[in-house]
């Protein structure tokens, strides 16, 4: 029994999942070299001339669809973590989780490179040790919004302060190092791809089963108790899946920030707060907003290369201030 | 139906109620009053689980509760806290649905008969007409139905409510009591809760548990147990009180307070 607004909201899911399919197409030939459409088809028919060819799928193809699962992985990331924490400003980037992926990967990059493979892994791991310092830290009789804040940024400083340190230490190897702390799609191909993509596969896979536990969570510890919840495990479970994703985003390409307070906002004026439409949408968002802002990224100023993270935040918040202006809650 | 032994329940190690006991019979309402900090809210919340106790047991259909799991508990007593606070852009209806919640397994949909259900759950509590409205823009009464609405939903036999008149106008406040006395004479309900008036505990309630320092002070029927000497004892508020009039068993009007060495 669906009355009309869910279908509505259905729809817009469709339409928005098409919209990406579009856009995954449609930026294939944007870059430092524009590539025609003709040309795009002419590459995956295998007709294409090499250097087309060599382009879309050794450069273009592998950043694309690291930009889509990672921007979606961080929105879903950001909404489980914003209703767990119970506070809408709750995202991978405040609540230090980010910080704590990005240093466990560096310290992996520079120490043990022959355990690449295992990078998004070392990374979870990093990213799961900042969230227990936050919700520790934040813990006084049941977690407070501020404390949250609070203890993120502390932890965020912490982890922050030792990467700098790291890099400080290791000058001669400091590129990579500086290319991972600014967060940054650029130079990442199939080995990055395969590396995150089953992981990422996982975490979305299991981001649906958090769907029923966020939406009893949003109601506050007393009713979700009341209904039968055991609010304590589904809160460790939830945060764990959305630490998991954060991790292995991070451990893909470094911090960007924003995307985990932007899109399941803006999902949320769009399809409400009912987490069975805010996942899926936040995840085709998520998808739709980190591909527009790397293909930005990397046409404004060509041939330069902008941080992704800078365009993040440049067409993320206004338009999150304009939805936020009309207040317009139409779901 | 609900058996309390012995408890003691506090925060943070700082025990707040001590040797509460008390034993809940089918189809009864009882109220818990007292003064500020006398720590009815605190013990509300542990019967219904929302708190654990520092010793102590409690029975339900004599089961021990902390044995049985949480969605067991949820079918057979609800627990409504003073203040909820839902998505704001969430409807009526959705948040009545989430109380068949603890009826589903984690795969399962919404389904026919759970519809059933919430449909009855709106009307008994009166809100058909506005169950697709959003919470941001109801009234708290209609709000505190709603809650109540999603209690139903869950099909319990136990409803403990803490304070659900607080913050709400004579009207709605009676509409909500009437709405617990209706339930309760309907479904057969057993009702605990918590109220801060004393004329409409002593109206709507088989018995009372006058609560102080965490300690039962009195427990009986209100009419009974309702004496000047308890009020000064439990408030340092002098009353009169009227008996038999207006239709009323007891009336309890409020005069002045005592001086504090008195």
């Amino acid at each position: 029994m669906k009355n009309k607004k869910e279908k509505r909201k259905i729809w817009i899911i469709c339409f928005s999942l098409i919209f990406l399919g579009i856009l995954i197409v449609g930026t294939i030939g944007v870059g430092s070299i524009d590539i025609s459409v003709g040309e795009i088809i002419d590459t995956f028919l295998g007709k294409g001339d090499e250097i087309n060819d060599s382009i879309i799928m050794d450069m273009r193809l592998p950043r694309i669809l690291l930009a889509v699962f990672v921007g979606a992985s961080l929105s879903i990331s950001g909404a489980l973590l914003q209703s767990v924490m119970r506070n809408p400003l709750a995202d991978p980037g405040i609540t230090g989780v980010s910080s704590g992926g990005s240093l466990a990967a560096i310290l992996m990059m520079l120490y043990f490179p022959q355990f690449y493979r295992l990078l998004p892994l070392m990374s979870f791991l990093g990213a799961m040790l900042a969230c227990g310092l936050v919700f520790i830290l934040s813990w006084d009789n049941g977690i407070k919004p501020i404390r949250v804040i609070l203890s993120g940024v502390a932890i965020n400083a912490m982890f922050a302060g030792a990467t700098s340190l790291l890099a400080i230490m290791n000058s001669d190897k400091i590129q990579g190092v500086l290319l991972w702390i600014n967060g940054s799609i650029a130079y990442r191909g199939w080995r990055e791809v395969s590396y995150f993509l089953p992981y990422c596969i996982v975490g979305l896979i299991l981001a649906l089963f958090c769907i029923r536990g966020a939406n009893l969570l949003a109601l506050g510890d007393d009713v979700a108790t009341n209904l039968g919840m055991n609010v304590n495990r589904a809160r460790i479970c939830i945060s764990l899946v959305a630490v998991f994703l954060a991790g292995i985003s991070t451990s893909a390409v470094g911090i960007i920030g924003f995307i985990g307070i932007i899109v399941p906002h803006v999902c949320r004026l769009i399809v409400g707060s009912d987490y069975k439409y805010l996942i899926p949408m936040s995840t085709i968002l998520g998808g739709i907003i980190l591909l527009l802002a790397d293909t930005l990224a990397r046409y404004i100023a060509r041939p330069i290369e902008l941080p992704v993270g800078v365009m993040m935040a440049m067409i993320g918040c206004p338009f999150f201030l304009f939805l936020l202006r009309r207040r317009k809650y139409s779901a | 139906m609900l058996k309390v032994n012995d408890f003691k329940v506090g925060y943070d190690g700082k025990m707040i109620v001590k040797d509460f006991n008390l034993h809940v019979k089918k189809g009864e309402i009882i109220t818990i009053i007292g003064p500020n900090g006398s720590g009815k809210s605190t013990v509300l919340k542990a019967i219904g689980r929302l708190l654990k106790p520092m010793s102590g047991t409690i029975y339900l259909d004599k089961q021990l509760l902390w044995k049985m799991n949480g969605k067991e508990i949820a079918k057979e007593m609800a627990c409504l806290s003073q203040h909820n606070i839902a998505p704001e852009d969430m409807t009526i209806r959705k948040i009545v649905s989430f109380g068949r919640n603890p009826h589903k397994a984690w795969f399962e949909g919404v389904s026919k008969k759970d519809e059933e259900i919430i449909d009855w759950a709106i009307e008994k509590t009166n809100l058909k007409s506005m169950q697709n409205k959003k919470m941001i823009h109801i009234s708290g009464g209609e709000s505190q139905r709603a809650w109540i609405a999603m209690a139903l939903a869950q099909q319990p036999k136990i409803l403990l409510l803490d304070e659900p008149t607080t913050y709400l106008d004579i009207n709605n406040q009676i509409e909500i009591l009437e709405l617990v006395k209706e339930l309760n004479e309907k479904l057969k309900l057993t009702v605990i809760m918590v109220l801060h008036d004393l004329n409409q505990a002593a109206k709507y309630s088989d018995e009372v548990i006058v609560l102080k320092n965490g300690e039962i002070k009195a427990l009986g029927k209100p009419e009974e147990i309702l004496n000047q000497n308890l009020i000064k004892e439990i408030y340092n508020v002098e009353m009169n009180i009227l008996k038999n009039q207006f239709g009323e068993k007891i009336i309890l009007i409020p005069k002045k307070i005592y001086a504090k060495d008195a």
